[in-house]
């Protein structure tokens, strides 16, 4: 016995041993390790609150005012950097911005604009009037690759300094006159050009700083910006931390100092966040779950109001059977338009009866075509289908996401598709597409039937209506119609008021009623989500528009609400 | 264990070590079932309208595409697992996707299970510098990001690879992206079965019975296909049926992404994402993630437990 | 050692060079640009100046050429979606943020794997062996993407202790670690459990035992630090499974880890952001299968390497 256990013992040892260190080495450095994780975990995270949390839609793709496209950009954007004009909080009107007053003279060809004395960059110094033409010059220069350069060719030698006829920018109609004094020609009187002059292609950028920086501009701290707020922080998709500039004009009226914006992909996280109090304000209509829109719309904290957007489908006029108009307008007086804004979208969207949304300013609604099945029979019968025999197979493309608020399309889709079966005896396939795909078929022309929209760009029809001109890039129907050019054309050149709404209401008729390559379904509904008892300073206007500086907080008590102890209750 | 449970083991065939193994007979009869009803379910929906107007009506309400107005009903008698979103009946839409998932997991550990034998089988048999090679490629296979790069290959080629594929099979048009699962997910799984099997050939190799048939002048593919490759089935199903599961994971975290199968097919993954959209503290649509995600969870529990009930099997009626 | 080392970096940087290459075609022949979107840009030429000032129409090797020798100074280039960041910023702030959660999770499947392990071993062959091996083996197969939202909605939602999504706080920690790692701690506690189990067999361990010591007392004093060895080995894989496994999760709590930054470039065809962050996990799994084949060993003098 005694020799059996020396022999285990004299054997086994040294491997035990080492066996043992090892695996207390390994065990230590883990330990620490994870220790160290703990601390760097504990100092990682910054314990400064913000005073506001703002859910604002998918992250930016760019904060660089000349470039941006979509909603959520441009509310930050216009939070960083202001123009002459800025919208104001209740209307959406433009009021004095950089620019304390303006004069229009030469029946509206020449305005004259007189910058604030008191207007500072973020880093102190006064912004002048040259710092506005530089702004204005670099969304016309073709590398900027502004998507609204468009907006400023009324200026006067703008087109053609854009287009690259002209490298003198002197050319251009934007003077300098002293430093706090700016002249701009137009070459023709445009009844809408403050609202340009609002909105943010126009704004004050720091241009000798991207002139060095270039690309990467937006990543120069302190990054100077001539709006209410300053970028402290940005990073992708996480947040976006804006702090107020001391040196704006207005800085006294600005009560918010620090306000947090996430860019929040999935409207479940979004609801869910806010219902918990870690934030306060959700501003997109797509951060919403629409299956819940109904039941939330009841509460009071969700604020809905009418903006200046429209729900379409598009024709592709250039092949058959679409080349045909009876076809076109027998594919619209099917739709049935009540049921799917009371069935499927129930936000309490109105049908569309014109192509631009009856609010708009300056502007008579056309009648478009009404929901008429048996007349839509006929029409097709008259096109040569009979109860839709002979009929070609079509497709309906629409693009969709796999969650949000994109796959209201495919509702939609299926709806229609139903409506043409049914009503038509037509068969129409459904082409679902992923987004970026789906765009680059529209513009080149792959599809039958698709979906679309439009957002309004200023409070004007023409921003809807020149859309279908033949030589307008987002036209994507390949129609062409020569009198809805000249009326549009004409349009923009009339001086008076009720002449020019009545030349566009003669052009939508066209548009819509006549030969038509669109079917307007209905207008957008947009929500809001804040509790009034804790939030002032939004207020619901048509062009979705509610200046960062203008919102207060009236309680502080956002980010830990605490549990709710049921069993207080009383019996 | 004492010697007369040893004599015991011994004497019992796989099967019965299986059969002994009562969690996994549990795990056996749960995956039966499921099999079962994917398998019957389908059928009798398309039978039902044979017979008569109350056939049509189940056959439509219990479609899995068919939309109806009733939106987020409620488990209840008619619906068993309530609704969705379009109001389709959601007990059908699971019975599909489960189907979807199984024959995702079956077929993908099958190429796994190919190429896995194929290439142990060789390595360990031609033995030298190719077996050296061989291995060679598998280790440096292993540390490939392998998920990821099925993530990058899914997302970017699809479109090439469906225009191919239906210019050859035109049947196959909207099933691009589940072929390209099964091989995707095959594609980076087989570098286990392959380590495994080529340690059993190395082995086998050098008995006997091996020697016999080579002076006997048996060729090379004829040793190999009719003296290992049956020896080796044993052990490479066994590995087969552990590769199952992983890959019925991997694929609904995939789905759960938007990256696996695309509508209208539906797997288990995607269905508890559209699930995971609706929770809120309004309206807790709580049946959306409970009744696909038991089902994964039954699912995945009952391969794991047959499968490693059968290893553990074949293990001890190794050693002993 | 140090030769098997040295022929493992070697066969390191053609390996990555394939994979970059083998992801920057792949992302290349996807259809969509990264400029397509619903307002068109105005002209032809301004997209053509936008194609031009990031290089893409270029043919494809000197594409690749013009990114490896960016690569060389960590230079990526910019995101094509996210164009004021580039790649390398954007990698740079979320891999940390991936890597604490990642070893944090790592850290709960260990503290919470091994005891459970250990206990179902200690009280092997009697009922709380059978529940607890079921509940170990419910753990292994439950999803993250299962178990994720199911926590929000009852912690969070329900009795509103925790937050729903995001990350900044300690609060924000707990519901994602525990998400993450559950299906891992279940691993660990059945491999240490067989462990345990396989060890004990041993003869020194029958010994301890007829020396009269407890169960418990045997295996912890004498068996763990032997079992322990398993499972050494597979926190290798389990890292680098938490790194893939960290995509839904970040995805479902919006935590802005590289997991979702590579989901969210996957999806929208920003072909530099793709090959970046390939390239950065490929270099870190492969670093990381090297510490642990190196660690292994390390711990165990029995294994050699050719």
């Amino acid at each position: 016995m005694r020799s059996h256990r020396a022999a285990i013992t004299k054997t086994t040892p040294n491997l035990k041993k080492k066996f043992r260190d090892r695996v207390a080495q390994i065990t230590q450095t883990f330990a620490i390790s994870l220790l160290g994780t703990l601390v760097c975990v504990g100092c990682n995270f910054k314990a400064s609150r913000p005073d506001l949390v703002i859910i604002n839609g998918t992250e930016p793709e760019s904060l660089d005012p000349a470039i941006i496209t979509g909603f959520a950009e441009m509310r930050i954007a216009m939070a960083l950097f202001e123009g002459l004009a800025r919208p104001d909080p209740i209307t959406g009107k433009p009021i004095p911005g950089l620019a304390e007053r303006w004069e229009a003279t030469d029946g509206g060809r020449v305005w004259t604009f007189y910058l604030r004395t008191n207007a500072r960059w973020s880093t102190g110094e006064p912004i002048s009037a040259e710092d506005v033409r530089q702004s204005w010059l670099r969304v016309l220069k073709q590398e900027t690759a502004a998507n609204y350069a468009a907006l400023l060719f009324c200026v006067k030698g703008a087109m053609e300094f854009y287009y690259g006829k002209t490298t003198n920018p002197e050319t251009v109609g934007i003077t300098v006159l002293n430093p706090t004094t700016l002249s701009i020609k137009l070459t023709k009187p445009v009844p809408y050009f403050l609202d340009i002059c609002a909105l943010p292609v126009t704004s004050v950028v720091p241009w000798q700083v991207i002139q060095t920086q270039s690309d990467r501009w937006l990543k120069t701290r302190p990054l100077p910006s001539s709006g209410a707020f300053q970028l402290v922080h940005w990073k992708a998709n996480h947040s976006i931390r804006l702090a107020k500039n001391p040196y704006y004009w207005d800085a006294e009226n600005t009560q918010l100092n620090i306000v947090d914006i996430l860019p929040i992909g999935s409207p479940s996280t979004a609801l869910n966040l806010y219902l918990r109090g870690y934030a306060d304000i959700i501003w997109d209509k797509d951060m919403i779950p629409p299956e819940l829109l109904e039941d939330l719309l009841r509460r009071p904290d969700f604020h809905k109001f009418d903006y200046l957007a429209t729900y379409f489908i598009r024709f592709n006029v250039t092949k058959p059977p679409f080349n045909d108009s009876r076809v076109r307008k027998a594919f619209a007086m099917a739709i049935d338009k009540e049921r799917i804004v009371s069935k499927i979208t129930r936000a309490g969207e109105k049908i569309a009866n014109s192509f631009v949304p009856p609010q708009t300013a300056n502007y008579i609604p056309a009648e478009g075509l009404p929901f008429d099945p048996a007349r839509a029979r006929r029409l097709l019968a008259e096109a040569g289908y009979p109860e839709g025999k002979g009929f070609p197979v079509v497709q309906y493309s629409f693009d969709a996401a796999a969650r949000g608020a994109a796959k209201l399309n495919g509702k939609i889709a299926v709806e229609l598709q139903n409506m043409w079966q049914n009503a038509l005896g037509v068969r129409v396939e459904l082409r679902q597409l992923e987004r970026k795909i789906f765009f680059s078929a529209q513009s080149q022309l792959d599809y039958d039937i698709s979906r679309s929209s439009w957002v309004a760009d200023y409070n004007d029809p023409s921003t809807f209506l020149e859309l279908f001109t033949s030589y307008n890039g987002n036209n994507r129907t390949g129609w062409k119609n020569a009198t809805y050019d000249e009326l549009i054309t004409a349009a923009a050149v009339e001086p008076d008021k009720q002449k020019r709404a009545q030349l566009y209401y003669q052009a939508e008729t066209i548009l819509i009623k006549e030969d038509p390559p669109i079917v307007p379904l209905f207008y957008f509904t947009g929500v809001n989500v804040f509790d009034t008892n804790k939030v002032a300073g939004i207020h619901q206007n048509v062009l979705d528009l509610h200046p960062l500086n203008a919102i207060r907080k009236i309680s502080y008590t956002n980010t830990f609400s605490p549990p709710i102890r049921k069993h207080f209750r009383q019996p | 264990m004492n010697a007369d449970q040893c004599v015991s083991m011994e004497k019992r065939s796989s099967l019965g070590l299986f059969l002994a193994n009562k969690p996994a007979c549990l795990g056996a009869i749960t995956l039966a079932i499921l099999i079962g009803i994917v398998i019957t379910w389908p059928i009798a929906l398309k039978i039902a309208p044979l017979f008569g107007q109350e056939g049509q009506a189940f056959a439509i309400t219990y479609h899995p595409l068919a939309l109806s107005d009733d939106q987020f009903q409620a488990p209840s008698v008619k619906h068993w697992f309530g609704t969705d979103v379009h109001g389709r009946d959601l007990f059908s839409r699971v019975v599909y996707g489960t189907g979807i998932s199984i024959l995702v997991g079956i077929t993908g550990a099958l190429i796994s299970f190919i190429i896995g034998v194929a290439w142990g089988t060789v390595a360990g048999y031609a033995g030298g510098r190719i077996d050296a090679i061989m291995m060679r490629i598998v280790d440096v296979l292993y540390s490939m990001p392998g998920i990821i790069v099925v993530i990058v290959l899914v997302t970017t080629s699809e479109r090439f690879v469906g225009d191919k594929l239906t210019a050859i099979i035109p049947a196959a048009k909207g099933m691009t992206r589940f072929f390209m699962l099964i091989i995707g997910l095959g594609a980076f799984s087989w570098l286990t079965m392959a380590r495994i099997i080529r340690a059993l050939v190395l082995s086998l190799k050098n008995l006997p019975f091996i020697d016999a048939a080579k002076v006997l002048g048996a060729s090379h593919s004829r040793i190999i296909f009719r003296h290992i490759i049956p020896n080796v089935l044993g052990v490479a199903i066994v590995y087969w049926t552990l590769a199952v599961p992983s890959i019925v994971l991997y694929e609904s975290f995939l789905s759960y992404l938007g990256l696996g199968i695309q509508p209208p097919m539906a797997s288990l993954g995607s269905l508890i994402a559209e699930g995971v959209e609706q929770i809120n503290p309004v309206k807790v649509y709580w049946w959306l993630i409970v009744c696909p995600g038991a089902v994964l969870l039954a699912l995945l529990v009952s391969l794991n437990l047959v499968g490693d009930a059968s290893r553990d099997a074949l293990e001890t009626k190794r050693l002993t | 050692m140090i030769r098997y080392l040295v022929k493992r970096l070697c066969l390191f940087v053609p390996l990555l060079l394939v994979i970059t290459l083998l992801s920057f075609c792949l992302v290349r022949i996807a259809p969509g640009g990264p400029f397509d979107r619903e307002r068109a840009p105005l002209t032809p030429e301004v997209e053509q100046q936008l194609k031009a000032r990031y290089h893409l129409d270029e043919s494809l090797l000197k594409q690749y050429m013009r990114f490896l020798s960016g690569a060389l100074q960590l230079d990526f280039g910019p995101s094509l979606r996210y164009r004021s960041h580039s790649v390398y910023e954007i990698i740079q702030e979320s891999a940390p943020v991936s890597a604490i959660l990642g070893l944090l999770a790592f850290g709960f499947a260990l503290g919470f794997g091994l005891p459970v392990g250990f206990y179902t071993a200690a009280r092997r062959g009697r009922w709380q062996d059978y529940t607890s091996s079921l509940i170990i083996i419910v753990m292994m197969c439950t999803p993250g993407f299962i178990l994720a939202p199911i926590l929000v909605l009852v912690l969070s939602l329900k009795l509103k202790l925790l937050p729903p999504a995001l990350w900044g706080n300690i609060e924000h920690v707990v519901l994602p670690t525990i998400a993450l790692g559950l299906i891992y701690a279940g691993r660990v506690a059945r491999l240490f459990r067989g462990s345990l189990l396989e060890v004990s067999q041993n003869e020194f361990i029958l010994l301890a035992r007829a020396k009269g010591l407890p169960e418990s007392k045997v295996l912890l004093r004498h068996v763990a630090r032997l079992a322990i060895l398993p499972v050494v080995t597979y926190c290798g894989p389990m890292l680098a499974d938490l790194l893939t496994g960290s995509f839904v999760i970040e995805n479902i709590f919006q935590i802005p880890g590289s997991g979702m930054m590579f989901v969210h470039a996957a999806l929208n065809s920003d072909y530099t952001l793709v090959v970046g962050l390939v390239t950065f996990y490929a270099i870190t799994l492969i670093s990381l299968n090297l510490c642990v084949d190196v660690c292994y060993a390390v711990i165990d003098p029995r294994i050699r390497y050719e």
